[in-house]
């Protein structure tokens, strides 16, 4: 069958009609692919179908149009929401604003990641400063202490001086009994206030419950002049004031915390003569 | 109207494609009123025309890009989607429980009093159109063009051999041709 043949058929009557069958009508969209004859036929018909239409018309309300139109609008925005994709995949926004819409995008990526590096970096470097803030907090506050335990130990060594450089100061030097040989102990003795201090000894740390405790001989009899522990500090302690009397000797025994009334005589750690 | 639209109507696609308001609108204008006539010799209500007028532009939208200009002409496929969203309309659960009484099968004799032709300028008066067709010629092309119903149908509807069915629809189709040419 020939081209004018097929046309002049039927077929394409029926096919623009709708009245053929499935496989008919797959013919015919394949003959109209093939041949321009054909496509033209079947144009002509359904542009006679299109003026027929037309001629049924009828005009809707004026007021639908906008209705329509706003419900496209609505189908926009939500396809927009979605993504700015319809569900059959196609964009619906105008190519220009997805690439002003990409590079924006682009753009605030870059930017968000220099942000966050930035503030890496500043998180960093705030603990860092943080960290050596708090090592220079501490070293100043041991320097303060440093300096504060300087002060009071320069503030000792300063009245042991003006002590030692008094001329009335007699330092009496009290040596280890037979028992204890090698040990040592000193009063600066002040004869004119009768005030006494003990220092620069190597007694060994008393044991548990006992202390030192120092004697003055004052007219042949020991007269208690206070107690000493040995702290490691060497600052000069003032002990009590003498009793009134002749002072000959200075004397150490070791006793029970607080003190004896008496001292123990075989206890006696070294003693001195004035 | 149809000729000078032809001459864009690529344009037009591309543009409805790429969801241009403006596009939307000048379509609206051209082939609302085409398309609404057809719905209405589906659905007589006209409130319910209106809706599936609707719908139909809404469906236009959502499947336009599947369009092919080099595979049919836009018209064609505009009136398709019109007449099966009236149909599908008219089949709907919700419809018919509306209008129990309006049955598909009824309609092909109720057509005509839905509403009034567009007076155009351009377009030819359907007293013209009457004028050629036959009656018979007629009913064939609103039952199959307008309402889509397959020759078999036809065949049962007007109680004619299916024979008379492709021989009256190929006679009205070439009478259409004659008339619109002759303009």
């Amino acid at each position: 069958m020939n081209i004018a043949e097929y046309i002049s058929s039927g077929i394409i009557e029926q096919y623009v009609l709708g009245l053929a069958s499935e496989a008919e009508a797959l013919e015919v969209k394949q003959m109209a692919a093939q041949h321009a004859e054909v496509r033209q036929a079947i144009d002509a018909y359904e542009s006679s179908l299109e003026q027929y239409a037309m001629a049924h018309a009828v005009a809707p309300r004026k007021e639908l149009k906008n209705r329509v139109l706003e419900a496209i609008s609505k189908q926009q925005a939500v396809a927009q929401i979605h993504g700015g994709i319809r569900s059959e995949g196609i964009t619906v926004m105008p190519a220009r604003s997805i690439r002003l819409f990409k590079l924006i995008a682009v753009a605030a990526s870059i930017l968000l990641l220099i942000s966050l590096s930035l503030n890496g970096i500043y998180i960093f470097k705030y603990n860092q400063t943080k960290g050596n803030y708090e090592v220079l907090l501490a070293s100043q506050q041991q320097m303060a202490a440093n300096n504060q335990t300087l002060r009071t130990r320069m503030e000792g060594i300063e009245n042991d001086l003006q002590l030692l450089m008094n001329p009335m100061v007699k330092p009496i030097v009290m040596k280890g009994v037979a028992a204890h040989p090698g040990m040592v102990a000193t009063v600066y003795w002040n004869p004119e206030n009768r005030s006494a201090y003990f220092g620069h000894t190597n007694l060994p740390k008393a044991p548990q419950g006992k202390a030192y405790q120092l004697w003055a001989i004052i007219d042949g009899k020991p007269v208690d002049m206070g107690m000493y522990q040995p702290s490691g500090q060497e600052a000069l302690q003032q002990m009590k004031q003498a009793a009134p009397g002749a002072v000959q000797a200075f004397a150490v025994t070791l006793e029970k915390e607080g003190g004896s009334p008496v001292p123990t005589l075989n206890q006696m750690m070294v003693a001195g003569n004035i | 109207m149809p000729s000078e639209i032809k001459i864009d109507e690529c344009e037009l696609v591309a543009s409805l494609k790429s969801g241009d308001q403006q596009a939307y609108s000048y379509l609206y204008d051209h082939y609302s009123a085409a398309l609404f006539g057809t719905i209405l010799k589906i659905i007589y209500q006209k409130e319910k025309a209106e809706d599936v007028l609707q719908e139909c532009f809404i469906k236009i939208y959502k499947s336009i890009h599947q369009y092919d200009p080099s595979k049919g002409r836009l018209f064609t496929w505009l009136m398709q989607i019109a007449r099966n969203t009236a149909i599908d309309t008219l089949r709907s659960k919700e419809f018919r429980n509306d209008h129990k009484n309006l049955e598909l099968s009824n309609n092909v004799y109720n057509q005509g009093n839905a509403g009034s032709p567009l007076a155009s300028g351009d377009a030819i008066g359907l007293d013209k159109v009457l004028k050629v067709l036959s009656e018979d010629q007629k009913k064939i092309i609103d039952l199959a063009y307008f309402q889509g119903f397959t020759q078999e149908e036809i065949s049962g509807k007007l109680a004619v051999p299916i024979g008379t069915v492709k021989s009256r629809a190929r006679s009205a189709l070439m009478q259409l041709r004659k008339l619109f040419k002759e303009i």
